[in-house]
């Protein structure tokens, strides 16, 4: 009877010991990915990107965008250049997105699959929370100075359903990072490049370059400058306020 | 010397390197915020339109014959000013139009916009002012823009007039379950020389809406009552349900509000009714980045199949007298009822509005194509518009449409005269 105990009893302990250690490592992972948050910007910030689509033939389309982040949540966006998609302004709550065009004039829902500018990023890309808020960390593996982490988007309401992320170790900044569906179809891979001073203590990749294997030859590029801390009221992430964002520069 | 090459080499391709990193440069301190900024565009369209000399709106029109094709061409100048001066801001937006083509020509001006505001403090902003004020999740219809005037069916998105009011905006953000909530109450004067076509008699309107982002879903309650129009109240909603669906509807009553016919002998009727309208969609993004958006449209006081074949009745009677006595007086009447019957958008009551976009097809980035149906689901006739977008230039905007108006002869899209027409628009902005 008692021998009959032993593997049972030795299988439930091993998968106590494997479990505790997966929950463990997720739990580390989920730490590192907070710091990685963290460590690519205040929580609350202002900052200026210049986001450029190129064609394979080497043509490119330019926008600039003034954004304001406040928390886990809530991040808006004003669109100063080309002249054709000035004060357009697009405004992400959570899993909720809006998009102002003045033309229009009244905020129109989005969905975070879709892309305000055309080109490899889409809205969820532009609009990004941070990854801590969207995923969780289920696998993670050290190679020499980088840590991989595999991510699980936490509702189905997050753009990318699983990514794997390349950590610099000592940085606590991301390098590479490849979006991937359920069925780990690559979607795309975002590259981190350019570690710059920002200064107020924040030093991180001043571009991020993506491409796909669903638009073969095309890439688009995020250009970051001017990034700095700053907290503004609630009430600025509203639809009311999204035809008057130029106000906050 | 094989090495003086190699290092010669290294050192073009670290050049090359240095180049291609040096590509990309951004520096915001060359955005920096100015108070005033002026931009718009010039457009220029040019359209074509195949008639249909049967349809009872040509004949109305031109009872001894006319044109089997009429060219027209439309050239645009869109301004828009702004001020942003802290709390203290002001918007102007101008429109002038340079109509030309076979049947004449003609020039306009509008003042769409022109107010001031004043952001008193994070939650309250007062605008007075002419201001364009959309209510509505809607894209093809909104039942519940109470403040704003008919979209353009064809090109909904088109900015169109404000009228002159006094508005104020109270919003607050919460962290539970209601995210945010906004009150907007404004007030609408109506004179002869200010608002002349908003409702019908002189006096103040006061129009107000309550927004709330609840458990991440727009809900907005309106209502607007005074003396130039009937008391009227609505709702609307909107949700993302998933990352590429989103839902949408709108709901409007008035107690009593007129409704107009005409009767077969030409008697204009204005019944007083009870007024429930009614939008529902849904917006989808497939795979292939194709975008549905699939509306569905009640206008309860609308024209009803019978309305039109009375209206049509009176119509060919008047065109028929007209042929056999040559008097004008019954086609002058038919119309100007005509018109008057237009005047109200849309004309029927049950509509199926169907539009299909799809983001750059075989990786073409910037060119969008797009097929659009409005469809009367009381007499089956239909507008379909095929289309094609590309903003591939910078600042550039071309497209390409043609609208195809199907029906039978005593139906809304068959009756029309234009049963085919051909457009072109370059826009370039600045």
């Amino acid at each position: 009877m008692t021998r009959h105990l032993k593997l049972p009893i030795g299988l439930l302990i091993a998968a106590a010991v494997f479990g505790s250690a997966v929950a463990a490592s997720a739990g580390e992972g989920d730490e590192l990915l907070k710091q990685v948050d963290r460590k690519l910007e205040p929580a609350s910030y202002e900052s200026y990107r210049k986001l450029i689509n190129v064609e394979p033939d080497g043509k490119r389309k330019e926008f600039v965008l003034f954004t304001v982040k406040k928390g886990h949540d809530k991040v808006a966006m004003l669109f100063l250049e080309p002249a054709s998609e000035k004060g357009r302004s697009t405004l992400r709550l959570g899993d909720n997105m809006w998009l102002y065009v003045p033309k229009v004039g009244k905020p129109v829902r989005i969905t975070s699959l879709q892309s305000v500018t055309g080109g490899v990023f889409n809205n969820s890309d532009i609009l990004r929370l941070d990854y801590s808020k969207e995923y969780t960390v289920t696998g993670m593996k050290k190679e020499g100075g980088t840590t991989i982490l595999t991510l699980k988007a936490r509702t189905k309401a997050v753009a990318y359903d699983k990514l794997i992320m390349w950590v610099d170790s000592a940085r606590k900044l991301p390098t590479k990072i490849e979006c991937r569906t359920a069925a780990n179809m690559l979607i795309k891979t975002l590259y981190f490049k350019d570690i710059k001073d920002f200064g107020g203590g924040i030093v991180r990749p001043a571009r991020v370059e993506t491409d796909s294997p669903l638009h073969k030859g095309y890439r688009s590029v995020m250009l970051f400058s001017g990034l700095k801390a700053r907290t503004v009221k609630d009430e600025v992430f509203t639809l009311g306020f999204m035809a008057k964002m130029g106000t906050l520069r | 010397m094989t090495l003086r090459l190699t290092c010669l080499c290294l050192l073009c391709l670290a050049a090359g390197m240095v180049a291609a990193e040096e590509e990309f440069t951004f520096d915001a301190s060359e955005y920096e915020a100015e108070p005033f900024s002026f931009g718009g565009y010039l457009e220029l369209r040019p359209t074509l339109s195949l008639l249909d000399r049967c349809a009872p709106a040509y004949e109305l029109g031109h009872p001894d014959g006319g044109p089997g094709a009429e060219a027209r061409y439309l050239l645009r100048a869109h301004l828009e000013g702004a001020y942003d001066g802290g709390d203290v801001y002001a918007r102007l937006r101008t429109e002038a139009d340079l109509l030309g083509g076979d049947s004449g020509g003609d020039a306009a001006f509008t003042l769409q916009e022109a107010y001031a505001g004043w952001q008193v403090n994070p939650y309250l902003t007062l605008d007075v002012g002419k201001k364009q004020v959309k209510w509505g999740t809607g894209y093809s219809w909104s039942p519940v823009a109470f403040l704003d005037r008919p979209k353009d069916a064809d090109d909904p998105d088109l900015p169109r007039e404000g009228f002159n009011m006094l508005s104020v905006d109270y919003v607050k953000a919460f962290s539970g379950s209601i995210q945010n909530a906004a009150l907007t109450l404004a007030a609408v004067p109506r004179t002869s020389d200010i608002n002349p076509d908003f409702g019908d008699t002189d006096g103040t309107s006061y129009a107000g809406r309550l927004h709330l982002l609840w458990d991440n879903t727009d809900i907005d309650l309106m209502a607007i009552s005074g003396d130039s129009g009937p008391v009227r109240y609505g709702m609307d909603f909107a949700r993302n349900l998933q990352t590429n669906l989103a839902i949408h509807g709108e709901w409007s009553t008035s107690p009593s509000e007129p409704r107009l016919t005409v009767a077969p002998d030409g008697t204009l009727r204005a019944d007083q009714v009870s007024a429930n309208r009614l939008l529902l969609g849904l917006r989808y993004l497939t795979e292939d980045d194709v975008t549905y958006i699939l509306e569905y449209q009640h206008n309860g006081p609308g024209l009803s199949r019978s309305d039109m074949d009375d209206f049509s009745t009176y119509a060919e009677d008047a065109l028929e007298q007209y042929r056999a006595t040559g008097d004008t007086a019954a086609l002058a009447r038919a119309r100007q009822l005509s018109r008057l019957l237009q005047s109200a958008q849309p004309l029927g009551r049950n509509y199926l509005y169907l539009r299909a976009s799809m983001q750059e097809p075989g990786g073409i980035l910037y060119l969008t194509p797009a097929i659009t149906l409005r469809m009367n689901l009381d007499d089956a006739s239909f507008s379909l518009a095929p289309e094609a977008v590309y903003t591939g230039f910078t600042n550039w905007e071309l497209r390409g449409r043609a609208y195809l108006l199907v029906g039978e002869p005593g139906s809304e899209f068959g009756g029309k005269p234009g049963q085919t027409r051909f457009e072109l628009m370059a826009r370039l902005y600045f």
